[in-house]
């Protein structure tokens, strides 16, 4: 860079003390470049003495549009991808049937598909604009020399391209790259104030090479400038000084041995840096060492290990404006805009900025909200808020949301979108740190091109499709990473190639990396593209030999480092640039590198190893006194489980559960309390019977009509109305059971049984009967029975339904063997719960009221071998539990059962041995 | 060898060594014949990324070793390697290779089918952007699919699911269809291949085939007619003539099964099973008024069942059909496949082809790819799966049908992946084909001690007349003539016990030693555990290990089990020892408590309300580095509720900010010094596969949680000690192995709905018929289902038996084999340890002492007659292993220099950022069209100059705007520029202003760009006019104007406010003019120029900061 600044203000007129050199153009590969060059400049004025006038400075990219009058209005991003959209609208559906493969016959793909297309034809009409050339010239040239290469697809594409053309003419737009060729063809740049240009690129597109002759043609002194003299290079350069494809593409650099290093693993290379930096001559400044890291997973281990191991690091350059916060953020938003799916609510207010929002508007936890209704409502689209009783929860939220977006939502036109986004963005968004504010103005950008489109394309695209035009358009804008800024900078490959830092270590050097690998491109193979001077491997590789050779020219040290193992443990293969050596001395250089037995850097080396315990146990039993005053009935079947989870699950301050995912289906428990609350209502229907002295109904058709229509009114409470097919399944097979439940309950009450009481509630809340303490303890007993039946000879019964797949009786559940370990207490403790409302249910009176799977299997299941001494010990059981509770004594056996596929699996880390304990204070 | 040919290699034979050598071969021939060795014209295949990264890197160290070392060439030119080829060729062919690597196709099959799908995406259906799914997506597509099928009929589908899960439709509808389709879809896959896929299930419902002997309906009447003679049935009696009891029980519970028609409950007792089989029950015969209306009963529940299934079968097709096609269909909609739909998709597409179609297609191929495949390597042929072979044909039988090359390799007996479609035999269907040179076995190993070999092939080759002796697997009798009966091919041999048929599927070839390892020790010997527990073995393999390890610290150790949850049971075992171990096997990355904690707090990102993850994430020793607060500590309730959003929205926000890897990787950094080292691996991994997700996943931590607890991956750190599956070992050895998986069990297939059975008389083809695999209870009800059961084993068996030689074979020096204790019932089952004791000698006798008497020493040792070789030496650690600490080279920390700003640009980050930023933006066009003509002015003299070119005025402004300016906005301007220069904006013009800087001479320039570094800040921009003032031929002074239009029709206020930032920006021109030219600040004026107000503001003074 100080060698070009050199020779600017060389070249520059001077007089006065002021060197001006704006007259001059300089070409420079990429903004950071830029940068460097007019620093050096700047100082090299100063230590002249004299003031600089800048030349003009580019980058490649922006080279012709200072040399392109445009004939209309250049379109920008959104303004590309809008035209090109509409073009493929604007065509025969069976023209461009080849575009959409995936489309089945006579149905129009979708707005994403055609906005992907779009935006494939908009970057090869780049690529081939870039080579000068003309969507017409590769069509021909495909159908002349690949016959086998799908002609279909390039005559599809051809007749968008035509469609377009008549699109941009009729709306006054051009596009540039178009422009450029023809320009560049017929000569007519615009060549203003330039008398000459300094060109600093390794490889300019074919396009700015012919521009830059037209200048030359016209006066312009163009100037190309190499890190070398000619005779020193290892490969001659082309017409325009730079460097031939031909020859660089096949150059092999003799990389002195001494300067590479081998290391096995990712995090070997890192430790190959440190060895590198070692390297480098006392005393070392991290501000001139930069380092690429092209590789990402070297890039990781570099920026995680080496500032463990002592050494600052600046970050490379994030990510895109698209993937950063706001692009998300308008990702959202189109999902929702153009969806209204439950998921796409939920990724909304997921977003920092709407949850905020909503929140400062007065709901509260909407992510619960919607989460919820998710789960619950069976629905796949959020329906009209109001619309339905099911949606009450989120309605609030709903009218909010779409209250904020109306504006979008109606905007047909483009202006109107812009406006509309301006004014959403501007209430959601309030960017901080340089990072939010350059994708802010990103988007601005991409929403003000979006205002002022012309009319032909203001139109077409729903708003949704609007709002990912302004996201994807934001894509181009590489967001700052946080990270020391004086640390050694880690960069790309291309970066490092221009960087000023005097010593470089170049990471990554292997195959598939540095040159990057080849991609196929089912439009163009490689082949194809360098036959048609467009970007290909051929021309990577005699970039990035170029580049190498300039480091190694340029840099006072430079040091490469291969990698022979991937993250995943596989091998890797050094990189071609390494093995630029013919014969015997290419011949030693590959075994050399394949020496699996030595390597020059090591990550063992810079730390102690990691020890083989770390302070992460894997097991956290927690003790300590847990303030659980209440155990539900059916809640000692944790315990019996795990003590430690029933504790989890119980401490008031904890209460682990497994949340409900977002449901396709109802899981089993959600299936139950829909056929329990349609039983519920049944049964307190049938309680009033039983109130007034009448006799059970005994009459099944009844009994069904009745229960089922307790049902319908659930559904309609709890469901959308176009819920989900799978739901819609599953309320056939609960109605089935509700029938088979008819049709037992019909001949248990004509038995005699009557029903007494359903959902009866024992706990400590208000409105609830009074919970008895358990023994002797301050623990209470808390829980609902379903039904209490009473027969004028039997007594009380207490019955639980039970809609588990299988039809198990209450022994089996409860223990395993006659007196084996308890598995449940839940039966028993009805007794206890009963009797204290004064209520005596005779042990063998207890029993489930099965509604399984198997609609003929259902039946009352009773407890009929369970006697006193049976009930007696059960309560002895619950009783020592409540006492082992009070005590904070969640101490289980010692033999661990597997959680796995359990949620709770996790929180034992089940697979690992060893225990930890701790103390939940 | 020819050059066209299918090697069989044993284990440890040297087959990447072959495969690099031919492939070597093949371009140094080519280069003889045609001056170009053209490496990109080979294409070699394999199903690892790791084994295709081996291949090429032998290929480089072998040329590189012909082209430097003679003796390398001698042993090269071996018949069947690489020939006899010169040094220069070797060089020669070395320099292209490596000048084309990145043409050369040698590649893992996916990534190859995965190449022909982009290249082919139009013919297969595919959307510009489609790409390879993760985990979790595809498992959402599919259960979606079904979704969408049974939304499309509900009664239907409800239908379905009752019939397809007999009857008892699980309540979670999706997920149970979709568990129950599982292996139905691959198999309606492979069957579509062959045309129709519907055709196999109908097979064997066809009412005309009798599933179940005896088989009849009764009427209700006849069954509780039945019901009532059991209950009066006369029963055998005890010696004082009393009903015996277990009789009488029995009675009752067949005839209340009956009454209850539980048909299944009643085929599986114990009663009935004996009446129907004829025997003995209690021993007694039944009597015939007994047995007469119990058979009645059973025929009606054979006859149920045989409904049931059938119905099963049917409407698992029916469902299989509709969901296979949705699948698809959302596929080409989404754009998202896995790489086994890929293969399907090329397959079903025929994508480079089929018979008959006139090669173009390989033609197309050729374009697309841009790649001639001339010679052809198919490596690890055995595990190729039907529907790979059908894309893969095509080109084989094209380099059949040329003088091109072809290779193939492969070893039937390292088939360890059936369970993916792997089918060993279709090696054997290859090798039929004309024009291939066949039956070339690779049987000399490069890696084990004869010791180890003799004991793998005393094994293998004594194990079919082991068997003889011991009673390991039933024949199934019977199992041809129901095949036949029911019209469906049987295989020669579909008699013989599934063991057997297994064996024979692949032809044992003996090992030989290498001759340089001929006289190399070896040892073999067999341990029992403590007891019949996973954990108790582990304890052994500990012991085990520990024991060797101690006496030869410098071997490698490898600890082979089956499964996963061995792997880890060992490790920890091992670990307990304070050894140090790597645990290698494929595990969730949350088997490390700090990727746990990790992903928690992600997931609470997503999930406040997940408590669970709120808790693990809030556990020490995470909890304090990450500077939480333990969930518990907010007691509860809403205060908790509270801190769970504020967290949850935090981590939400640092992860939109920096990305999900970024902030894995901050995260990571914090744990690390609390870290293991397995636990820095898992973190690690996390990371990789946060930075490679996509970035969408930055807003839906929720789904990347969901994927990356799924992903099963294993970790890269090895020790000396390893501990892996042997699924994981393909393809590594280790000096000692220990394998403890010896009672796992084998050949177990499963009964029950979603179980199926396919009869495939053709490994390559489809399915002929397929059945449900039916309970061992219902095996003796039904030869044919039985028949299909075997054929289930059959196929299972291979693989487990597989599995056993890989393990045995991965030994250089020693294999230990470790034993549960036997049950009290030791009877004979399929298990490595009773293969053993009946194929190797003296094993059987050592073991049942060994069980009597137990004890930790080796209760067996492999002991040969030939070869006494002695012990195994003693292996010292490797000197090298120990390594110097560095020290950090020594750096001064400099900041680097601060980046750029423009001194128009001020910052609006407060507030209303986006709708502020854009008051006055359409002024911008006139602006730029009234600074292009003050810009021309060079001095004025109160009217606007002649000679301006308005066309060249025109095209700059074009460019600077992006477009031709409107012309009567051109006009406009110039009439306000030419009206405006009367007034003051003449007299800033005028030369005469500058009078008074006592000047030799004036310098004009307009738009002058500038860069200047101010306080380490690089500055720059664009002036609009800057006037210099020259004294002596030095610059003294200098005043710069700014053009500023728009602001006409402001009030004094607000214009006062508008101009404000503007100053600002003159001070920033001020200093940088400053700073370029070394004036001082009196010395450099600034103008601001307001041509519609007709106004100046002049600044000047000292310059503010
Ligand atoms: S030992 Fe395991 S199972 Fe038992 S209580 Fe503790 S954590 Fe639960």
């Amino acid at each position: 860079m100080r060698a070009l600044a050199r020779a600017v203000l060389d070249a520059a007129p001077t007089s006065h003390g002021v060197a001006d050199a704006s007259g001059a153009l300089v070409v420079v590969p990429a903004s950071r470049a830029r940068r460097a060059f007019e620093r050096h400049l700047f100082e090299l004025a100063r230590e002249r003495g004299v003031a600089a006038v800048a030349p003009q400075v580019v980058t490649p990219g922006a080279l012709l549009t200072r040399l392109v009058v445009p004939g209309g209005r250049s379109l920008g991003a959104v303004g590309e991808r809008v035209s090109w959209l509409a073009a493929i609208e604007r065509c025969e559906a069976r023209d461009v049937a080849p575009l959409f493969p995936e489309a089945s016959e006579g149905e129009a793909p979708d707005e994403r598909s055609r906005e992907a297309v779009a935006l494939r034809i908009s970057a090869l009409a780049r690529d081939c604009a870039a080579a000068g050339r003309t969507f017409a010239d590769v069509a021909a040239h495909v159908e002349q020399t690949m016959p086998e290469a799908d002609p279909a697809r390039w005559r599809a594409l051809l007749s968008v391209d035509r469609e377009r053309r008549a699109l941009l003419d009729a709306a006054g737009a051009a596009d540039f790259g178009m422009a450029a060729v023809a320009a560049v063809r017929g000569g007519s740049l615009h060549v203003g104030g330039i008398r000459r240009v300094h060109l600093f690129l390794a490889d300019p597109e074919p396009v700015q090479r012919q521009a830059l002759r037209v200048l030359a043609a016209r006066g312009v002194d163009v100037r190309s400038m190499v890190h070398a003299d000619a005779a020193a290079l290892p490969a001659p350069l082309d017409g325009d000084g730079c460097p031939a494809h031909d020859g660089w593409s096949g150059v092999g650099l003799d990389v002195p041995t001494e300067l590479i290093l081998r290391a096995d693993t990712p995090s070997d290379q890192a430790a190959a840096v440190l060895e590198a930096i070692a390297r480098v001559p006392a005393p070392r400044r991290t501000n001139e060492i930069a380092v690429a890291v092209p590789d990402a997973s070297v890039a990781t281990e570099v920026s995680l290990r080496l500032p463990s191991w002592g050494m600052p690091v600046s970050a490379p350059p994030g990510r895109s404006a698209a993937d950063g916060p706001l692009g998300l953020l308008l990702a959202a938003i189109a999902e929702w805009l153009s969806s209204r799916r439950c998921d796409a609510l939920g990724a909304l207010v997921r977003t920092a900025e709407v949850e905020e929002w909503l929140e400062a508007s007065g709901a509260s936890d909407p992510m619960r909200l919607v989460s919820e209704f998710a789960a619950s409502s069976g629905a796949r689209t959020v329906p009209v808020p109001g619309a339905h009783e099911s949606t009450a929860s989120i309605d609030e939220l709903c009218a909010a949301v779409d209250g904020l977006l109306a504006p979008l939502a109606d905007a047909r036109a483009a202006p109107e979108a812009a406006a509309a986004l301006r004014g959403v963005l501007g209430t959601l968004v309030r960017p901080s740190g340089q990072a939010a504010r350059d994708a802010g103005h990103a988007a601005l950008e991409a929403i003000a091109e979006l205002e002022a489109l012309p009319d032909a394309l203001a139109s077409g695209p729903t708003p949704a499709g609007w709002v990912r035009a302004v996201r994807d358009a934001m894509a181009g804008t590489v967001l700052p990473s946080a990270g020391a800024d004086d640390g050694v900078e880690l960069m790309g490959w291309l970066e490092a190639g221009i960087d000023d830092a005097p010593h470089a270590v170049l990471t990554g050097m292997n195959e598939g990396v540095v040159p990057e690998g080849l991609t196929i491109d089912p439009w163009l193979p490689d082949s194809a593209r360098e036959r048609l001077g467009m970007q290909c491997a051929r021309r990577r590789q005699a970039r990035d030999a170029w580049i190498l050779h300039g480091l190694l020219h340029r840099k006072r040290s430079v040091r490469l480092v291969t990698g022979r193992l991937s993250a995943e443990g596989e091998r890797l293969r050094p990189s071609r640039l390494l093995l630029g050596q013919r014969g015997s001395s290419l011949a030693e250089r590959v075994l050399w590198l394949c020496d699996e037995d030595s390597a020059d850097a090591q990550a063992a080396r810079w730390q102690a190893a990691a020890p083989a315990n770390g302070l992460f146990g894997p097991i956290l039993v927690p003790e300590g006194n847990a303030p659980i005053d209440r155990i539900s009935v059916t809640s000692f079947r944790d315990w019996f489980a795990c003590p430690a989870l029933f504790r989890l699950k119980r401490d008031p301050r904890i209460k682990l559960r497994e949340p409900d995912g977002p449901a396709t289906e109802l899981d089993p428990m959600g299936f139950g309390s829909l056929v329990h609350a349609a039983l519920e209502e049944w049964g307190r229907d049938e309680c009033a019977r039983t109130a007034a002295n009448e006799p059970p109904t005994t009459d099944q058709e009844r009994i069904e009509r009745d229960v089922l229509a307790a049902f319908e009114r659930i559904r309609r409470r709890r469901f959308v109305p176009d819920v989900r097919g799978t739901y819609e399944v599953q309320f056939a097979l609960a109605i089935e059971r509700l029938r088979a439940f008819a049709r037992v309950q019909a001949g248990w009450a004509g038995l005699g049984w009557s029903v007494l009481d359903a959902e009866l509630v024992f706990d400590t809340y208000k409105g609830a009967l009074p919970a008895p303490l358990i023994g002797a303890s301050r623990v209470r007993l808390v829980g609902r029975i379903d039904r209490v039946d009473v027969h004028p000879e039997y007594g009380h019964a207490a019955l639980d339904y039970k809609t588990s797949s299988d039809a198990e009786g209450p022994a089996k559940a409860h223990r395993q063997g006659v007196d084996g370990p308890w598995k449940d207490l839940q039966l028993p403790l009805y007794r206890v719960l009963l009797r204290s409302r004064g209520i005596e249910v005779s042990p063998d009176r207890l029993g489930y009221f099965a509604l399984p799977s198997n609609p003929s299997d259902a039946q009352v299941l009773l407890a009929a071998e369970w006697d006193a001494s049976f009930a007696r010990e059960a309560e002895a059981e619950a009783e020592r539990i409540a006492a082992l509770v009070e005590a904070g004594d969640f101490s289980g056996p010692d033999e661990r059962p597997s959680w796995q596929h359990d949620p709770f699996a996790a929180v034992f880390c089940d697979g690992m041995r060893g225990l930890r304990r701790e103390v939940v204070p | 060898m020819s050059d066209r040919s299918v090697v069989v290699a044993n284990a440890g034979s040297g087959k990447t060594y072959l495969l690099a050598n031919r492939i070597i071969r093949w371009m140094l021939e080519e280069r003889r014949r045609n001056g170009s060795a053209s490496p990109d014209r080979i294409l070699a295949v394999t199903f690892t990324r790791k084994a295709a990264a081996e291949i090429v890197e032998r290929i480089l160290r072998h040329l590189a070793q012909g082209a430097i070392d003679e003796d390398a060439r001698r042993k090269f030119a071996e018949p069947g390697q690489v020939g006899d080829f010169k040094a220069a060729e070797y060089a020669a062919v070395l320099e292209e290779f490596v000048r084309s690597m990145h043409r050369v196709s040698l590649s893992t099959i996916d990534g190859f089918f995965a190449q022909l799908a982009r290249a082919f995406g139009p013919e297969l259906g595919l959307p510009e952007s489609w790409r390879i799914g993760d985990e979790d997506e595809l498992a959402t597509q599919k259960v979606d699919a079904i979704g969408d099928v049974i939304a499309l009929d509900e009664a239907r589908a409800t239908e379905l699911a009752r019939r397809i899960a007999d009857g008892r439709p699980k309540v979670e509808v999706q997920a149970g269809i979709d568990s129950a389709l599982e292996s139905a879809l691959v198999l309606w896959s492979r069957a579509a291949l062959a045309g129709d896929p519907a055709a196999p299930w109908a097979r064997i419902a066809d009412p005309s085939i009798e599933l179940f002997p005896g088989a009849r309906f009764a009427s209700d009447e006849r069954l509780q007619e039945a019901a009532k003679l059991v209950r009066v049935a006369a029963l055998p009696t005890t010696r004082d003539g009393k009903p015996r009891k277990r009789w009488v029980d029995a009675r009752e519970r067949v005839a209340g099964l009956v009454v209850d028609r539980k048909w299944l409950e009643l085929l599986k007792d114990s009663l009935v099973q004996r009446v129907r089989a004829g025997e003995r029950f209690d021993g007694a015969d039944a009597p015939a008024e007994l047995a007469r209306p119990m058979q009645v009963a059973i025929g009606h529940a054979l006859a149920e069942l045989q409904a049931t299934l059938r119905a099963r079968l049917a409407a698992t097709a029916e469902m299989a059909a509709m969901v296979d096609a949705r699948v698809r269909s959302m596929q080409r909609a989404d754009g998202v496949l896995g790489f086994g739909d890929i293969a399907d998709a090329l397959a079903r597409s025929h994508a480079i082809g089929a018979e008959g179609d006139g090669g173009e297609r390989l033609a197309a191929m050729r374009e697309r790819l841009d790649r001639q495949v001339r010679d052809l390597a198919l490596d690890e042929f055995q595990d190729t799966a039907p529907v790979q072979w059908t894309v893969l044909e095509p080109l084989v039988d094209e380099i059949l049908s040329t003088d091109r090359r072809l290779l193939v390799v492969g070893d039937p007996k390292q088939s360890i992946y059936g369970w993916r479609g792997g089918t060993p035999a279709l090696l054997e269907s290859v090798r039929a084909r004309p024009g291939l040179d066949q039956g070339v076995t690779l049987d000399t190993s490069y890696r084990s001690s004869p010791v180890v070999l003799a004991f793998v092939d005393a094994v293998f080759e004594g194990l079919p007349s082991g068997l003889d002796r011991m009673p390991l697997d039933e024949p199934s009798d019977g199992a041809s003539a129901a095949l036949q009966a029911a019209g469906l091919p049987a295989a020669a041999n579909a008699d013989r016990s599934p063991l057997r048929r297994a064996l024979e599927a692949w032809p044992y070839a003996a090992h030989r030693a290498a001759p340089h390892k001929a006289s190399m020790p070896g040892l073999v010997q067999a341990f029992m555990a403590g007891g019949p527990r996973k954990d108790d073995i582990a304890e052994r393999v500990a012991d085990v290990v520990g024991a060797r390890s101690a006496e030869r610290p410098g071997a490698e150790i490898a600890v082979l089990v089956s499964r996963n949850s061995e792997v880890t049971a060992c490790v920890s075992a091992l670990r307990d020892r304070g050894l140090d171990v790597s645990h290698e096997g494929r595990s969730p990355v949350g088997d490390s408590a700090a990727a746990m904690a990790v992903l928690a707090l992600l997931r609470v990102a997503d999930r406040p309300d997940d408590s669970i993850a709120l808790w693990l994430a809030t556990r020490e020793p995470a909890c304090s580095r990450l500077g939480l607060v333990p969930m518990e500590r907010h007691g509860g309730g809403r205060a908790l509720r509270a801190a769970a959003r504020e967290l949850s929205r935090r981590v939400r926000r640092e992860v939109a900010e920096h990305g999900l890897g970024p902030w894995v990787d901050r995260t990571a950094a914090l744990l690390r010094d609390a870290c293991s080292r397995h636990d820095l691996e898992r973190l690690r991994q996390l990371s990789a596969l946060a930075h490679g997700a996509e970035p969408e996943l930055s807003a839906d931590p929720g789904r990347f949680v969901r994927a990356a607890a799924e992903r099963m991956s294993k970790t890269g750190e090895q020790a000396r000690i390893r501990v892996m599956t042997v699924h994981m070992s393909k393809g590594l050895e280790f000096d000692e192995v220990v394998f403890a998986s010896m009672d796992e069990p084998m050949g177990q297939v499963e009964g029950g709905a979603g179980q199926w059975s396919a009869l495939m008389p053709d490994p390559a083809g489809a399915p002929v018929a397929i059945a449900p695999i039916v309970a061992k209870e219902f095996v003796a009800l039904s030869p044919l289902l039985a028949a299909f059961r075997a054929e289930a084993q059959v196929a299972r068996l291979g693989d487990d038996i597989s599995g056993l030689y890989v393990a045995l074979t991965r030994a250089k020096e020693a294999v230990h084999l470790v034993c549960a204790t036997p049950p009290k019932e030791d009877n004979p089952k399929l298990t490595a340890t009773w293969l053993l004791r009946a194929a190797a000698d003296g094993f059987h006798a050592a073991f049942t002492a060994a069980a009597a008497l137990p004890g930790s020493a080796a209760f067996w040792t492999f002991a040969h007659p030939e070869l006494d070789l002695g012990p195994l030496p003693p292996r010292p650690l490797p000197a090298e292993s120990a390594l110097p600490a560095a020290v950090l080279p020594s750096v001064e920390r400099v900041a680097r220099a601060a980046g750029v700003r423009a001194p128009s640009s001020h910052e609006s980050a407060d507030g209303r950022f986006f709708a502020r930023e854009f008051e006055g933006v359409p002024d911008g066009e006139r602006g730029t069209i009234a600074h292009a003509w003050f810009e021309r002015i060079e001095w004025c003299d109160g009217a606007l100059p002649a000679a301006i070119d308005e066309r060249a005025l025109a095209d700059a402004i074009a460019i600077e705007i992006g477009r031709p300016a409107d012309a009567a906005l051109v006009r406009e301007m110039r009439a306000m520029v030419g009206r405006s220069l009367a007034g003051p904006m003449g007299a800033v013009l005028r030369r005469a202003r500058c009078d008074a800087w006592g000047c030799d001479a004036l310098e004009v320039r307009a738009e002058m760009p500038f860069a200047a570094v101010i306080d380490g800040t690089l500055v720059r921009g664009r002036m609009d006019r800057v006037v210099l003032g020259v004294r002596g031929g030095r610059v003294v002074r200098a005043e710069v104007v700014d053009w500023k239009t728009g602001a006409g029709a402001l009030d004094g206020r607000a214009f006062e406010e508008r101009i404000a930032p503007y100053r600002e920006q003159m001070d920033g021109y001020r200093r940088a003019l400053c700073a370029m030219l070394g004036l001082p600040a009196e010395a450099v004026t600034a103008v601001l120029a307001f041509p519609e107000r007709g106004e100046l503001v002049e600044v000047s003074g000292a310059l503010r900061s």
